[in-house]
C-alpha cells in the first residue's frame, strides 16, 4: 500500500495588500453578513488599529453592532461565553477578529457558541466535533506569525482544570483573511522578531515532520523564502511598508502550511516552556529551532539540506554539497539568532530568556511528552530526551 | 413524473462488506486485546506508564462504520481487556482512538505504515485528553516492540527500543503464554 497520502484544504479566501480593509465591508457582505461584532484587545485597539479597521466599514451595508476589546493575552473558556453572551445580546450575525493568536482562538470559540446556539465550549474540544458551518467570519491578523488566521485550530484554555482545549475543525477556519500591512507597522522590533521566528519555525516544520506533503511544501518554502530577507530588513526599519506586508503574506502561508501539516518537537518544547514558564511562544521558537533541527537530522537531514535554498538562496545552495547541506542549513539559522539578538536583544537561550530556572526542566520534560505536536514529529523523544534538549537549549 | 423504465436501467450499488479485512482485523484486534492486557501485566515500562493515568480509566480502539472495536479499563496498575465490538464501552471510554475507515485501519494493522504516520495522514483521530491519548500511544508502542518481529518494529516505531536481549525474550514468552491463556 502506498505510503504518501495525503490531504489538504484551504478554504480561506485571502484579501491582502496594502489598505486591503477597504474591502471588508464588501466582503462580510457577500458571506452574508449585516450585523458584525469586532473582536479585538487592548493593545491593538491602543495602538489606533481599531479606528482604521471602523473606518473601513465606512460607506458599506455593515453595522458594526458590537466592539470587544477585554481579550487577554491567553483566551479561556470564560473569554470565549463573554464574548459570545455579547453576540447573542446584540443580535450580531458575524464575527471580525482583529489581533493575533489570542483574539484570533478566542473568535473561533465564540463563533462556535453563537452559531450553534450554546453555552458548553468544552463538548466541541478535540476533532471533528463540529458538525455544519458556522457564520460569518473574518480576521484581520495585526502581528506576523500565528498563521491562525489560515488554520483550523483554535486553541482555548479551561482555567478550572487548569489545561489547555484543542478544537480542530475545518469549520474553525475564516471565510476571509485579510492582510493589510498598516495592521502590523506599529508591531515593536522585538515582536517582529520573534513573530516572524515563529512564522519561519511553522514553515520548517511543515516541511520537515510527519504530515508534510507537496502542496503544503509549496506554502511552506514560499514563506520561507518571504521571511528570510525581510525579517531583518524589517526590524532596521519598522516603517517598510513593502517587508510588513511581505512578512504578513508569509505569516499566513506558513498557516495554510502547518494547517495541513501540523508541527512537531520545536512546538512541543515551546508549548512546554510557555506553559511551564510562561516564555513567550515566538521566543521559544527562536530557541529550540536549531537545536531541534540538529536532533531530527538522523530521519530527515535530506529535508533540512533542502531548506538551504529558500533560506539563503539559489547561490549558496548551489554552492554547497549535499552532504553539507543540512549544517549549513542550521548554522544560517544559528546566524540570523545572532543577529536578530544583536539587533533587538530576542533572546537565544531559554537562560537569556531569564524566565526559565533549571529546577523546572522535570516538569517541562512532562508536559512536553504529553503534547500533541510530538505525534508529528519524525524523531522520537521521551522524557530523557526532553531533559537533554532542554539542557542543550540553556 | 418519474420514469420507471429509465430508472430500471440504472440499479444501486449498495456499499459492500469487505470480508477478507474484517476478518484479518478482527483476529488481529483479539490477539491485541490479549497482548495489551498481558503486556500491561509483565513490563515495568508499561506499569509505570498505566501507573500515571487515572483510576478506572478506560480506552478504546475503533473502526468506524465496522462496528470492530477493542476496549481496555485501567485496574490497579494493568489493563483489562474488556471485549471486542460493544459499541457502549467506546462511547463511554475516557480515549478512543478512531480509525476513520477500514482502508486506514488495514494499513496500521497490516504494518505498511506506523500509527504516527496515520495519525499524521487524517487516517486516524482521537477523542480524549491529550496527555492520556498520547500515554496509550506510547503504550501501544511498546506492546507493539514486544508482539511483533524485530524486522515490523523497525518499520513501524520512530525508534527501536535498547534493551538487554535476553531480558526481550524472557518478556515476549511470558507475554505470549499469558496471551494464549488470556490472563
Amino acid at each position: 500500500m502506498l505510503k504518501d497520502y495525503f490531504e489538504f484544504q484551504n478554504p480561506v479566501k485571502i484579501c491582502a495588500g496594502y489598505k486591503a480593509l477597504d474591502n471588508i465591508g464588501v466582503e462580510l457582505a457577500e458571506l452574508g453578513g449585516k450585523r458584525a461584532m469586532i473582536i479585538s484587545d487592548k493593545g491593538v485597539e491602543g495602538a489606533g488599529l481599531l479606528k482604521t479597521v471602523l473606518k473601513a466599514f465606512d460607506e458599506t451595508e455593515i453595522t458594526v453592532a458590537a466592539v470587544f476589546t477585554d481579550i487577554p493575552s491567553d483566551s479561556s473558556y470564560d473569554t470565549v461565553r463573554e464574548t459570545a453572551e455579547i453576540y447573542r445580546a446584540k443580535n450580531c450575525d458575524s464575527l471580525v477578529a482583529v489581533g493575533g493568536g489570542s483574539v484570533i482562538d478566542t473568535a473561533k470559540g465564540a463563533n462556535i457558541l453563537a452559531s450553534l446556539g450554546t453555552d458548553d465550549l468544552a463538548q466541541y474540544a478535540g476533532a471533528g466535533t463540529i458538525k455544519r458551518a458556522l457564520n460569518p467570519f473574518i480576521v484581520v491578523p495585526t502581528t506576523s506569525g500565528t498563521g491562525s488566521e489560515a488554520t483550523l485550530v483554535a486553541v482555548i484554555a479551561d482555567k478550572k482544570k487548569n489545561q489547555k482545549s484543542l478544537f480542530l475543525s475545518k469549520y474553525l477556519m475564516p471565510n476571509t483573511a485579510i492582510i493589510d500591512p498598516r495592521m502590523t507597522l506599529s508591531l515593536p522590533p522585538i515582536i517582529t522578531a520573534a513573530t516572524a521566528m515563529d512564522a519561519l519555525t511553522h514553515s520548517i516544520e511543515a516541511f520537515t515532520c510527519l504530515g508534510k506533503n507537496p502542496l503544503s511544501d509549496a506554502y511552506a518554502t514560499s514563506s520561507i523564502k518571504l521571511i528570510a530577507p525581510n525579517i531583518l530588513r524589517v526590524i532596521k526599519n519598522p516603517n517598510d511598508k513593502e517587508g510588513r506586508y511581505n512578512l504578513a503574506v508569509a505569516s499566513t502561508m506558513a498557516g495554510v502550511a502547518f494547517s495541513n501539516s501540523m508541527v512537531g518537537l520545536v512546538h512541543t518544547l515551546g508549548h512546554s516552556v510557555g506553559a511551564v514558564c510562561h516564555v513567550h511562544h515566538g521566543i521559544a521558537m527562536n530557541v529550540f529551532l536549531p537545536i531541534v533541527l540538529e536532533y531530527n537530522l538522523p530521519k530527515v537531514s535530506n529535508y533540512v539540506g533542502e531548506l538551504l535554498l529558500p533560506l539563503a538562496g539559489a547561490d549558496a545552495y548551489s554552492s554547497t554539497s549535499i552532504n553539507d547541506r543540512p549544517v549549513k542549513t542550521i548554522d544560517f539559522i544559528r546566524n540570523l539568532k545572532d543577529e536578530l539578538y544583536s539587533a533587538v536583544g530576542l533572546p537565544r537561550t531559554l537562560g537569556e530568556t531569564g524566565k526559565v530556572a533549571k529546577d523546572k526542566f522535570a516538569e517541562i520534560a512532562k508536559t512536553a511528552i504529553g503534547d500533541a505536536s510530538i505525534t508529528y514529529n519524525p524523531v522520537e523523544m521521551d522524557y530523557n530526551d526532553a531533559l537533554a534538549l532542554l539542557e542543550k537549549a540553556f | 413524473m418519474i420514469n420507471e423504465k429509465i430508472a430500471l436501467n440504472y440499479p444501486d450499488i449498495k456499499s459492500r462488506k469487505k470480508m477478507f479485512p474484517r476478518i484479518y482485523l478482527s483476529i488481529l484486534l483479539f490477539v491485541l486485546g490479549r497482548g495489551f492486557q498481558a503486556a500491561s501485566k509483565s513490563v515495568k515500562d508499561i506499569k509505570n506508564e498505566i501507573f500515571e493515568l487515572p483510576e478506572n480509566f478506560s480506552f478504546s480502539l475503533n473502526i468506524d462504520l465496522t462496528g470492530l472495536s477493542v476496549s481496555f479499563i485501567k485496574v490497579k496498575y494493568f489493563f483489562k481487556f474488556l471485549g471486542m465490538n460493544k459499541k457502549v464501552l467506546v462511547d463511554k471510554s475516557d480515549v478512543v482512538i478512531n480509525f476513520r475507515n477500514i482502508n486506514s485501519a488495514m494499513k496500521v494493522f497490516t504494518f505498511s505504515i506506523s500509527s504516527a504516520l496515520a495519525y499524521a495522514q487524517n487516517g486516524l483521530s482521537v477523542k480524549g485528553g491529550l496527555p492520556e491519548t498520547l500515554a496509550v500511544l506510547r503504550i501501544l508502542n511498546l506492546v507493539e516492540y514486544y508482539l511483533l518481529p524485530g524486522f515490523i518494529v523497525k518499520r513501524v516505531l520512530k525508534r527501536y527500543p535498547s534493551q538487554n536481549w535476553f531480558v526481550k525474550i524472557f518478556l515476549r514468552i511470558l507475554i505470549y503464554v499469558r496471551l494464549i491463556i488470556g490472563v
